[in-house]
């Protein structure tokens, strides 16, 4: 008997999360709908069903002869670390253009410094390497290349 | 005769200061991302990618070309000194390398490294302007159903190279494909995949995909190993110490390793880049094999044999010239970092074929001369004057450099496009590409069924337009009955026919 724990893992998760997206895309390839009628091979419908039907084959046999497979490969590694990143990052991606690019980065790195454990005991440090990497990069992008990086209150 | 005054003019480019600057930058970027472990010159090249949006394409391209030689070689550093291999390419310099460093034979190891990356990666950009009017006349001779089974042939090349995870792979590659669905069909202008969503209709770009699988994902990769992976052990390598003089290779071991080794290497490294998916791990293990097979000392192999490291370098840097022979003439890219210089030839509006060569030859010969002078005289000169100081940049935290990285991905893929949809796109992805090599499936692959997949597609349905849908088009075509053989010929040499006994050392 398969545990709980295992059917959860990488291993099997990401092959059924593969699964759903097959499907959501091939029921999406159906319903494409060309103005002009062509004969199937040449039309846009092809090798999106035919892309569907071998990801639905080859996910299954993954999944078979990871069934099939006895003892399984423990991932080593922390789980929480790069959660915390994916975390950080999306709330950096949410408040980059209310916030601006100054705050917003320096909170983020700040974050990661956190969450990398750089420096979190030297604060005086901490702070002055969060806004060095901010600077650094505002400098590349802003002054050298001269894109214009979201801004609050018209400040950096 | 106009293409080599144009390769000649390529050099002369070269003495721009601003492309003499991308040159030298990209060089000393590549050096430090192939040097430090974990990253990679991909890595370097794919945070470099929204920069390219920036600055013209022959620029872009210079910079693209000095990184990827550098990088190939910079490995080497940290498989020598310490025993790291900085990239996957320098695995088998390792083996040897590192059991010279302890017998205090360091910086003549890195010497050698430095030699056979030198001749490897020159004689490799020199075969491949050699061979480029070549390919460009026989790219000529491929008709619609022989474009579209020599793709098919790559595609199943790129899958079938990862041995032993083929099934995943072709997963990958297809997931890839499928994300290159996304967006208004090319040929009848139907909206694709894109679930009413505006941001979707011109389709997903390249540079989210890149920094998502290759920047995203191993901020991600490093942050799971974080406790797994010391921080590089300080005392260790301030007790290194390494004269500039002891760099430079004894004639007498030249002579030992012999000319040919060097040449012989060079061919098969720039043969397996040629190859698509192949790339500089498998031309350093197939050359390091071969040297070892044909050494006159192959006891010393693995205990600190030069050769073995001279075998390993020449053939990974002579990848770099072959793996642009496909991406340039037929859109093919070798390896993950011609993928990428090949979105950098597509943003700027230049396609692949034998017209980029007739017409826009002044374009990408300064990355041809780039290729050779990154080689010939940037490899042996910054080992000369900065090899002392190359074993330092392993001592820094790694906490800053992640953090830095993570901020360069993000804010790059914002100014590319200045779209917060692109950002969040590069964090999906990435998040998606970090699971994926956790459970074994290869980025690599989804990013050329992701490249590859549009054209796939286009070439199916124009050639089954051409012949009013009758298949048996792609086994009357001389071109592609061509192809499909030289596919069943990999599939048969690669996957079916049983391997001899094992010869890794």
């Amino acid at each position: 008997m398969m545990s709980r724990q295992r059917l959860l893992s990488m291993e099997f998760a990401l092959p059924v999360f593969f699964l759903i997206l097959t499907t959501i895309y091939l029921a999406a390839a159906f319903a494409i709908r060309a103005q002009i009628s062509e004969p199937f091979w040449q039309g846009p419908r092809a090798i999106p069903i035919v892309a569907s039907v071998m990801m639905y084959a080859l996910l299954l046999f993954v999944l078979v002869r990871q069934f099939r497979t006895s003892n399984a490969k423990s991932q080593p590694g922390e789980i929480l670390r790069p959660v915390w990143v994916m975390v950080a990052t999306g709330v950096y991606i949410y408040v980059f253009e209310p916030l601006g690019y100054g705050l917003s980065t320096l909170l983020y790195v700040f974050a990661l410094f956190f969450i990398f454990e750089f420096r979190t005991r030297q604060r005086l440090a901490f702070v002055i390497y969060a806004l060095v990497v901010t600077a650094v990069f505002y400098i590349l992008y802003a002054v050298i290349f001269g894109v214009r990086l979201p801004e609050l209150f018209g400040v950096i | 005769m106009d293409t080599f005054l144009s390769y000649f003019n390529g050099f002369s480019a070269l003495l721009d200061p601003l492309n003499f600057a991308v040159m030298i930058g990209g060089f000393l970027v590549g050096t430090f991302f192939g040097a430090m472990p974990g990253l990679t010159s991909v890595l370097a090249i794919a945070l470099l990618l929204p920069v390219t949006y920036q600055i013209d394409v022959v620029p872009a391209l210079i910079m693209c070309a000095s990184i990827f030689m550098s990088g190939m070689y910079s490995g080497s550093i940290t498989a020598i000194t310490i025993n790291i291999p900085g990239a996957p390419s320098s695995m088998m310099t390792a083996l040897d390398g590192n059991k010279l460093m302890k017998r205090g034979k360091g910086a003549n190891a890195l010497g050698h490294a430095a030699l056979g990356s030198m001749i490897g990666g020159t004689l490799g950009a020199v075969l491949l302007m050699a061979f480029m009017p070549i390919a460009a006349k026989l790219s000529l001779l491929i008709q619609t159903p022989g474009k579209f089974s020599l793709i098919f042939f790559a595609l199943v090349v790129i899958v079938i190279v990862e041995k032993g995870n083929i099934a995943k792979s072709t997963i990958a590659m297809l997931l890839g494909l499928m994300i290159a669905t996304v967006g208004i069909d090319e040929l009848l202008s139907v909206p694709r995949f894109t679930f009413g969503t505006e941001n979707l209709m011109e389709g997903i770009d390249l540079m989210p995909l890149v920094i998502g699988a290759f920047a995203i994902s191993e901020i991600l990769i490093q942050a799971q190993n974080w406790r797994l992976e010391s921080e590089v052990d300080l005392d260790e390598i301030k007790k290194i110490r390494i004269k500039r003089r002891d760099f430079i290779p004894l004639w007498s071991e030249v002579r030992e390793i012999g000319l040919w080794t060097y040449f012989k290497s060079t061919v098969i490294g720039y043969l397996i880049g040629v190859l698509p998916g192949a790339g500089g791990s498998m031309a350093a293990f197939v050359s390091y094999i071969e040297a070892r097979r044909s050494s006159r000392k192959p006891q010393e192999y693995g205990n600190g044999s030069r050769e073995g490291i001279a075998a390993a370098e020449s053939a990974n840097n002579a990848m770099c010239g072959g793996a642009f022979v496909p991406m340039l003439m037929f859109g093919i890219p070798g390896d993950p970092t011609t993928a990428i210089v090949l979105g950098v030839l597509v943003i700027n509006g230049l396609q692949p074929g034998a017209r980029l060569l007739e017409n826009q030859a002044d374009l990408i010969s300064p990355m041809f001369a780039s290729l050779i002078i990154s080689a010939l005289i940037l490899i042996p000169l910054t080992l000369y004057l900065l090899g002392p100081l190359f074993l330092k940049m392993v001592t820094i935290s790694r906490g800053l450099l992640y953090s830095g990285i993570a901020v360069v991905a993000l804010v790059g893929s914002y100014v590319a496009t200045l779209s917060i949809f692109q950002m969040s796109l590069s964090l999906v992805l990435g998040v998606l590409a970090f699971y994926m090599r956790r459970a074994n499936y290869s980025p690599v692959a989804m990013l050329l069924g992701f490249i590859l997949g549009p054209d796939l597609e286009q070439y199916f349905r124009r050639a089954m337009s051409l012949s009013d849908g009758d298949p048996m088009i792609f086994l009357t075509s001389t071109d592609s009955i061509f192809f499909l053989l030289l596919t069943a010929a990999f599939v048969y040499m690669i996957v079916v026919r049983k391997p001899k006994a094992a010869t890794a050392p």
